[in-house]
């Protein structure tokens, strides 16, 4: 009959209890001892009974710990994935940059071989004269780039117009359809003649040539020497119409439609004056 | 624990038992991942028997504990039986002196089984002759399983406390 409650600690001590214990795990060590010593092993049927318990903690446990990888993956990636955004628009705008810069250094080296060798820079149009009856632009270049009054200003389709002022860091361009604007002309591919144009607002010239001039619509006019302040050959306009004689007059007068859309210039090139 | 019938007590025990086989198991496969020994849940269940029977049951209880975490680890056999053993050996010495509350109690607890469990790796090693506790255990193994353990206690001795019934308190022994 086993000893329980007050009783167990009246009758015997609890050295005593610790002694009857020790020589009982004294037998239960000589077990394990030669149980380790000749390496008996378990039968397998008693592990391969639990293995459904194991099985389903150890899946628990995966779980557990793929879903915390995802989700550190996860944060990772989205932390990457705009960095790589950012890099992404870094780029874009550099790519950009790089665009303009070659459409620039194209359209110079397209004016040197065409228009005039004499590049002094590019300048990028800053401002444009408000008024609708004038047509003045004005460029980020200036004195500080080598520029000077009376340049010509030019985009490889034509003529825009030339310098009117400068100062250190801009200047301001006339362009060819401002009235006070006046360049020499003459019919293209050498059919000869030479003429005047001037600006007529908004957005066409009238060139006038002695009546001896053979002008039709749809001839080009290039710069001529006249006036000496563009060198010869830049293309200035077509000729949109021919304007009646009058019974007094002694010029021909033409429309000109211009070759280069001020409105929509972005870079021009100035060249160096003649 | 009165009104608990006994074959609510058997499932309760057996669904510990799954719960601590799964969880030492899950906790093993999880921390030796980043190079962390687990808890030893195993020799926590010897304590708490060692805390809840006579000394006699408690001991043999303890050594099956120990038995069935060597049959599950598929490693020697009498091994961990051994060392459970010892630490409900240590603590049957020590129990009149342990509370069922209190830090230093829980410290103190855990503390001796662990001792008791090494003492007895240690035996088996120089029976063996081999390298079963070297230095390096000791330093690697042994305060990783203490620490853990010890922190895994307050709320273990809880699950332990449904699954194997709570410890009889003084008065309850007393009033037997």
């Amino acid at each position: 009959m086993s000893l329980q409650g007050p009783r167990r600690f009246q009758k015997q001590s609890s050295g005593q209890i610790w002694g009857r214990a020790a020589l009982l795990y004294l037998p239960l060590l000589a077990l394990s001892m030669v149980a380790t010593r000749f390496q008996v092993v378990a039968p397998l049927a008693l592990s391969s009974g639990i293995q459904p318990v194991t099985s389903a903690f150890l899946i628990a446990e995966q779980n557990l710990t793929h879903a915390y990888v995802t989700l550190v993956d996860d944060r990772d990636l989205s932390r990457r994935y705009y960095e790589v955004r950012r890099q992404n628009d870094v780029l874009r705008q550099q790519s950009e940059l790089l665009q303009r810069e070659v459409a620039r250094l194209r359209q110079v080296t397209q004016i040197t071989a065409t228009q005039a060798p004499s590049v002094v820079g590019i300048g990028q149009v800053t401002a444009v004269d408000p008024s609708p009856l004038l047509s003045r632009l004005t460029i980020n270049k200036g004195t500080a780039q080598g520029l000077r009054l009376r340049m010509p200003v030019t985009v490889p389709a034509g003529l825009v117009g030339q310098v009117v002022e400068v100062s250190s860091g801009s200047a301001v361009v006339l362009s060819l359809v401002d009235p006070e604007s006046r360049v020499g002309v003459t019919l293209a591919r050498n059919k000869g003649g030479r003429g005047l144009a001037f600006g007529t607002p908004p957005d066409r010239m009238k060139a006038q040539f002695s009546l001896g001039v053979d002008v039709k619509v749809g001839d080009e006019l290039v710069t001529s020497s006249l006036g000496g302040v563009f060198p010869v050959g830049i293309k200035v306009g077509t000729v949109e119409r021919v304007l009646p004689l009058g019974p007094n007059d002694v010029n021909r007068s033409v429309i000109v439609r211009p070759a280069v859309d001020v409105n929509v210039v972005e870079d021009v090139t100035v060249l160096g004056g003649l | 624990m009165a009104h608990v019938s006994r074959a609510s007590r058997i499932i309760r025990a057996l669904v510990y038992f799954l719960l601590l086989i799964g969880l030492q198991g899950a906790l093993s496969s999880l921390l030796t991942q980043v190079g962390v020994t687990p808890p030893d849940l195993f020799l926590l269940t010897g304590v708490a028997f060692a805390l809840r029977l006579r000394a006699l049951p408690a001991l043999l209880a303890g050594y099956g504990v120990g038995l069935l975490q060597d049959v599950l680890g598929h490693g020697l056999l009498g091994l961990h039986a051994a060392g459970v053993a010892a630490g409900v050996l240590v603590l049957i010495g020590l129990r009149r002196f342990i509370t069922d509350s209190g830090v230093f109690q829980s410290i103190l607890t855990v503390v001796s089984g662990i001792l008791g469990q090494w003492a007895a790796f240690l035996i088996l090693t120089y029976w063996l002759r081999g390298g079963l506790v070297s230095v390096e255990s000791l330093i690697h193994v042994l305060p990783w399983e203490a620490g853990l353990s010890l922190l895994v206690y307050p709320l273990w001795s809880r699950v332990m406390t449904w699954g194997l019934g709570p410890r009889p308190s003084a008065e309850e022994e007393m009033s037997a």
